[in-house]
C-alpha cells in the first residue's frame, strides 16, 4: 500500500503524519517515541559523518554550540547563509534536508514505506523559500508531491476532525513564523479567502525578549555580563524558553542565574513578560487587521478562531484575540501537530487529483468529500517605466498583474506599451511582492523579448500571468503588433526548475547520502 | 539678502549663448540667404535659388531661371501652419523622374553667424544627425518636358505643433527647400526664404535658460532650507555640490569651471549659514514661475536629500519642508509621499513617535488603528520581502509602528486580571483550556 505523508518542517519542532488505511491522518512518533522532533542539529565531534537530530541535538548543543544549529527555517531561501562545520559549508537547504532525512528514517522504521510527501511552509514564504523547502525534501530523498501553506494544512485538519463551519480565522503562531488565514468552511469544502504572514515572528522572538530581561537584570544587580560566551547564550536560550512556558501557566516564574559575578535569584512576572512582548503582539494584531481588511470582513463576521502553533499558548496572545473577536479562540486539537496532520490530508488530496490510481481505495474513500480552494499567496507583477503624472518623469515601477489572494486557478492580463520609437528589445522582469517600489519586490525571473525594428513608440504588449492549483505559474509576454511571444514558466517541480533559483549546490545530494542521522 | 541670491545666481549663471553655441554646433544647414516672402507676384528681388556650380553640373538645373520658395504663416482648420511653396525653373530630365523636396527651418538671429535650428517634436521629422526639423515630401514624377513651374506650388503645410522654436516672441524663420532626385537622392536645386513668426510659447532656449536659472535657485533654496535651523554639515554641502555639478555645469565646461562652481557654492554656504532670514517663499515663487511641476519636484527632492544628509530632521525641518512644497505648488499628497520616502519616521526627531507616524490628538482609536495598519501594510511587506542584500531592510520603521500600536492596544491579561469585568479564569489560566 502507498504511504502518503505530510511533514511540518517547523522552526523549532517538526512532525510527520501519514494517512491511515481509511484516510485519517496520524502522527508517526520518532525513534524516541516522541510525536514531535526538535528541528535541531548537532554535528558529532568524535564521529565525523554522524549528525544528531532532535532532542539529542538539543542536549548536545550545550557541549559545543559551534557544532549545533537551530531555527534553520528562518534562513530558508537565503543564498548567503552558510554554516561551516569541519570545512564544509552547509546551506539552509542541506541542513533542512538533514532534519527531513531523520523524519523519513523514523517513518520508514515505523511504517516500512514513505512514498508521497507534502511539505508545509508558512503562507508568507515566497517562491524562492518554497523552492528551497522543496529542494530540501528532494535532497533528503523524499518524493515531494506538493507544498501546502501551514495555516491551510491546519485548517484542513480542523475542518475534517472537528465541527467547524462558516468564516474561520486560523491563527498560526509557531516557533519562528506567524500566519493568519481566513477561510470559509462549508462541511468538508474549504475556500481560502486570504493569508497574511510574518516569517520573522514566533516563539523564538518571545524567548529573546525574556533573554534580554534576564541579561539586563543580571547586569543591573551583579554589574556583570551574563552571556559572555556562546555556550552561555545557548544555555540561557533554553532557560528563557522554560520561563516563557511557565509564564503561560503561572503569573510568576523564577530561575537561578549562574553568571561570572556569582549566582542570582531571578524572578519574572507575566506583566513584565507581556510588557516586553507587547510590540510583537501588536504586530500580530495588525496582521489580523490586515487579513480582515483583505477579506473584506469585520471581526464580528468571524465565527471561529482556530489556534495553531505552540506560541498560541501565551495568555496575552489569546487575550488579544478575545478582545478583537469578542469570544475565546478554539484549540480543540493539538496545536503542535495539526499542521503535519493537515499536510498529510493535503498530500492525499494532491495524489487523488494528479494520480488517483496510486491512492489506496480506503484512503480515497476517506478523502472523497474534502475539497479545498486555495488562493494565490503573493502578488505577481512586472517592472515598467510609466510617466509620473505629477513630475512628468519616467520612473521604474512594479505593476501588479496577478493580485494576492485571488482564488486558484487564476489568470490576469494587463497591457503595457513600448517606450521609444525603434525599440528592438524588451527587458522583462517577473516580480513577486506588493510594493510599487521595485527595490522592495523579489525579481523572480528576467528575460529579453526581441521586437521588430523600425516601429514607433507605444506598441502594445499584453502581459498575461496564470497560476494553477499545483502552484505552477505561467507568464506570457505577447507583442500584439508582431505576434511574437515570450513565455516563462515558474514552478515548484523539478521538471521545470529552470525558472527557479536554487541555493543548494550541485552534488549536495551525494554528500547528504553519506551522512548518518540519528 | 536678495543681493546674496543675486550673487549666487550670478556665480552659477551660464549665459544663453553658451546653450546656443552648443545647439548651433549640431545644426547641419549652411548660412541661409534670406528672402522676403511677402509678395507672391513674380520673383522677389532678393530671391535666391541659384544653384552652386557642383549642383549645376550634376542636376542640370536650367540656368535661365531658378527655383524659388516662399514660406507663409496661415491658419488651417485645426491649427496654425507654415505653408511652403516653390516655383520657377526645374531641372530638365531626359526621362520621367521622381522628385522630392526636403524642407528645413531655422531661426535667423540678426547679426549673428549662429542661427538657431527649429526642432521637431516628432522623431520622423528630424534631421538624421540632430533633433532639427527636416521634412521630406514626394513631389511626384516630373515629366521631361516640365521645365518651369509658373504658379506657386504648395509643397507642404507644417503645423506649428510639430515644431519647437528656440525662443518665445517674434523671430525670423528661414525655410530651405531642397529638391532631390527621388532615385539617387542627389540635390537638384535649392531655395530659401524667410518669414516673420511670433511664437506664443516658451522656446527651448527659454526652457534651457529657465531651467539653468531654476537649478541655480534650487541650490540656493536647498542651502537656505538646510541651514535654516542647523549648521550645514560637510555631507550636506557634498550632496549639494554633487547636484550642482551634474545639473548646472554643462558637459563642455572644464575642471576650472567646476572648481569655480565649488568655490561659489562654498561662499554661498557661508552666506546662508550667517543669514537665516531668507525669503524662501520668494525663491520658491520664482522657481514656480519659470519651471514646470516635474522640475519643481526635482528641486524639492534636492531639499529633502540635503536635509536627509544630516541624518535626522526635526519638527522645524518638516514644517519648513511642507511650506516649501506648498510654495513650489506641489500637490500636498505628492509632497507627503516624497517626505515619507526621503525622511521616514525613523529619521524624524519630532515630539514623539505618534507625531512621526501622523497620529494626532483628535484621531479616534479607529482612525489610529487604520493609520497604523496602513503604515504597517507598507513596511511589513518591505521587511519580510526577500529583497536584495544591498537594500537596507527598514526594520526600525516596523519596530516604531509596533511600539506605537502596542501603546494603543488591548489591555494585558495582567490588567484584565485586575479588571472586575473580566472573569478571573479567563485572565489567569487560559492555558488550561489548551490541548497537550
Amino acid at each position: 500500500m502507498s504511504s502518503i505523508a505530510g511533514i511540518d518542517l517547523g522552526t523549532t519542532l517538526s512532525a510527520l503524519a501519514v494517512l491511515n488505511p481509511i484516510g485519517k491522518p496520524e502522527i508517526v512518533p520518532n525513534a524516541d517515541g516522541e510525536r514531535l522532533t526538535p528541528s535541531a542539529i548537532y554535528f558529532d565531534e568524535e564521529e565525523t559523518g554522524l549528525v544528531q537530530i532532535g532532542v539529542e541535538a538539543i542536549n548536545a548543543r550545550h557541549l559545543n554550540p559551534e557544532r549545533s544549529v537551530r531555527w534553520i527555517k528562518r534562513h530558508m531561501g537565503d543564498a548567503e547563509y552558510r554554516l561551516c562545520i569541519d570545512g564544509k559549508q552547509w546551506s539552509a537547504v542541506e541542513l533542512s534536508a538533514l532534519i527531513l532525512k531523520k523524519l523519513k528514517q523514523d517513518c520508514l522504521r515505523q511504517c516500512g514505506s514513505l512514498d508521497y510527501v507534502t511539505l508545509s511552509v508558512p503562507a508568507y514564504f515566497d517562491e524562492v523559500r518554497r523552492r528551497a523547502t522543496m529542494d530540501a525534501g528532494l535532497s533528503a530523498g523524499l518524493n515531494v508531491i506538493g507544498i501546502v501553506n501551514e495555516p491551510v494544512a491546519a485548517a484542513l485538519y480542523y475542518a475534517t476532525a472537528c465541527e467547524v463551519r462558516g468564516k474561520v480565522l486560523v491563527f498560526d503562531l509557531g516557533g519562528g513564523t506567524f500566519d493568519v488565514t481566513i477561510m470559509d468552511v462549508k462541511g468538508h469544502r474549504m475556500e481560502i479567502a486570504c493569508s497574511q504572514g510574518d516569517h520573522a515572528l514566533g516563539g523564538v522572538d518571545f524567548d529573546q525578549a525574556i533573554l534580554e530581561i534576564i541579561e539586563e537584570a543580571y547586569r543591573r544587580e551583579m554589574k556583570a555580563d551574563l552571556l559572555r560566551r556562546e555556550i552561555d547564550k545557548t544555555k540561557y536560550e533554553d532557560e528563557a524558553e522554560d520561563l516563557k512556558k511557565t509564564l503561560s501557566r503561572r503569573p510568576v516564574a523564577r530561575k537561578m542565574l549562574y553568571g561570572p559575578a556569582g549566582p542570582m535569584r531571578f524572578e519574572i512576572t507575566r506583566e513584565m513578560f507581556e510588557q516586553a512582548i507587547s510590540p510583537l503582539v501588536a504586530r500580530m494584531d495588525m496582521l489580523v487587521d490586515l487579513a480582515l481588511e483583505e477579506a473584506g470582513l469585520e471581526p464580528s463576521a468571524i465565527e471561529k478562531v482556530l489556534l495553531v502553533g505552540g506560541s498560541t499558548r501565551i495568555p496575552l496572545v489569546q487575550e488579544h484575540l478575545r478582545h478583537t473577536f469578542g469570544f475565546a479562540p478554539s484549540s480543540a486539537v493539538n496545536v503542535d501537530e495539526c499542521v503535519a496532520l493537515g499536510a498529510a490530508i493535503h498530500a492525499g488530496l494532491t495524489l487523488l487529483r494528479d494520480n488517483p490510481d496510486k491512492v489506496p481505495k480506503g484512503v480515497a474513500g476517506g478523502l472523497r468529500d474534502i475539497s479545498l480552494t486555495d488562493v494565490c499567496n503573493h502578488s505577481y507583477g512586472t517592472l515598467c517605466a510609466p510617466i509620473d503624472s505629477t513630475t512628468g518623469r519616467r520612473t521604474l515601477e512594479n505593476r501588479i498583474i496577478l493580485r494576492k489572494n485571488t482564488p486558484l486557478p487564476c489568470e490576469a492580463s494587463r497591457m503595457f506599451y513600448t517606450i521609444g520609437a525603434g525599440q528592438t528589445e524588451l527587458e522583462i522582469t517577473v516580480t513577486q511582492g506588493e510594493d510599487s517600489d521595485p527595490q522592495y519586490v523579489n525579481r523572480i525571473a528576467t528575460r529579453r523579448l526581441k521586437l521588430p525594428p523600425g516601429r514607433p513608440a507605444r506598441c502594445p504588449v499584453r502581459v498575461t500571468y496564470s497560476y494553477d492549483v499545483n502552484q505552477r505559474m505561467h507568464c506570457c509576454f505577447h507583442d500584439v503588433g508582431s505576434g511574437k511571444t515570450l513565455e516563462v514558466d515558474l514552478c515548484m517541480d523539478m521538471d521545470h526548475a529552470a525558472g527557479c533559483e536554487s541555493e543548494a549546490g550541485a552534488g549536495s545530494d551525494a554528500t547528504l547520502q553519506a551522512i548518518s542521522v540519528q | 539678502m536678495a543681493r546674496g541670491i543675486r550673487q549666487l545666481v550670478h556665480a552659477f549663471g551660464v549665459s544663453v549663448p553658451v546653450v546656443a553655441r552648443a545647439l548651433g554646433r549640431r545644426r547641419s544647414l549652411g548660412r541661409p540667404r534670406c528672402e522676403d516672402a511677402s509678395s507672391d507676384e513674380g520673383l522677389p528681388e532678393r530671391a535666391t535659388g541659384i544653384p552652386d556650380s557642383g549642383r549645376e553640373a550634376t542636376s542640370g538645373v536650367d540656368e535661365a531661371g531658378a527655383t524659388v520658395c516662399r514660406i507663409s504663416v496661415a491658419q488651417s482648420s485645426q491649427s496654425t501652419v507654415l505653408v511652403v511653396e516653390i516655383k520657377g525653373s526645374m531641372p530638365r530630365f531626359d526621362q520621367p523622374t521622381a522628385v522630392s523636396a526636403r524642407i528645413t527651418l531655422t531661426d535667423v538671429v540678426p547679426d549673428s553667424d549662429n542661427p538657431h535650428p527649429v526642432l521637431s517634436r516628432h522623431p520622423q521629422h528630424r534631421d538624421a544627425s540632430s533633433n532639427a526639423f527636416c521634412l521630406t515630401v514626394g513631389l511626384g514624377v516630373v515629366q521631361p518636358d516640365t521645365t518651369v513651374v509658373s504658379q506657386w506650388l504648395k509643397v507642404a503645410e507644417v503645423p506649428v505643433e510639430w515644431l519647437q522654436f528656440p525662443t518665445k516672441g517674434t523671430m525670423v524663420l528661414a525655410g530651405g527647400v531642397e529638391l532631390l532626385c527621388g532615385e539617387s537622392g542627389l540635390p537638384l536645386a535649392a531655395a530659401q526664404s524667410t518669414v516673420e513668426y511670433i511664437n506664443p510659447e516658451l522656446g527651448y532656449l527659454d526652457a534651457e535658460c529657465s531651467l539653468r536659472k531654476a537649478h541655480t535657485l534650487a541650490v540656493s533654496l536647498a542651502l537656505a532650507v538646510t541651514s535654516a535651523h542647523h549648521e550645514l554639515s560637510a555631507a550636506q554641502v557634498g550632496r549639494l555640490r554633487a547636484w550642482a555639478r551634474s545639473n548646472i555645469l554643462m558637459s563642455s565646461e572644464t575642471q576650472a569651471d567646476a572648481r569655480q562652481l565649488d568655490k561659489a557654492l562654498d561662499k554661498a554656504a557661508v552666506f546662508f549659514a550667517r543669514h537665516h532670514e531668507v525669503d524662501l517663499e520668494r525663491i520658491c515663487g520664482d522657481v514656480a514661475t519659470i519651471v514646470p511641476i516635474g522640475n519643481r519636484c526635482r528641486i524639492f527632492e534636492l531639499c529633502l536629500d540635503a536635509v536627509r544628509a544630516r541624518g535626522f530632521a526635526d519638527q522645524r525641518d518638516i514644517s519648513l519642508l511642507e511650506s516649501v512644497a506648498a510654495w513650489l505648488e506641489i500637490d500636498p499628497l505628492k509632497a507627503t509621499t516624497l517626505l515619507d520616502e526621503f525622511l521616514p519616521a525613523t529619521m524624524r526627531q519630532v515630539a514623539g513617535p505618534d507625531t512621526a507616524l501622523g497620529i494626532t490628538a483628535d484621531m479616534s482609536p479607529d482612525d489610529i488603528r487604520r493609520r497604523l495598519n496602513a503604515q504597517y501594510r507598507k513596511w511589513h511587506a518591505r521587511v519580510t520581502s526577500r529583497i536584495r542584500p544591498s537594500v537596507p531592510r527598514p526594520t526600525p520603521m516596523l519596530r516604531l509602528i509596533s511600539n506605537v500600536r502596542s501603546e494603543h492596544a488591548a489591555p494585558s491579561t495582567a490588567q484584565a486580571a485586575r479588571d472586575p469585568d473580566v472573569p478571573q479564569d479567563q485572565a489567569e489560566a487560559p492555558a488550561a483550556q489548551i490541548g497537550s
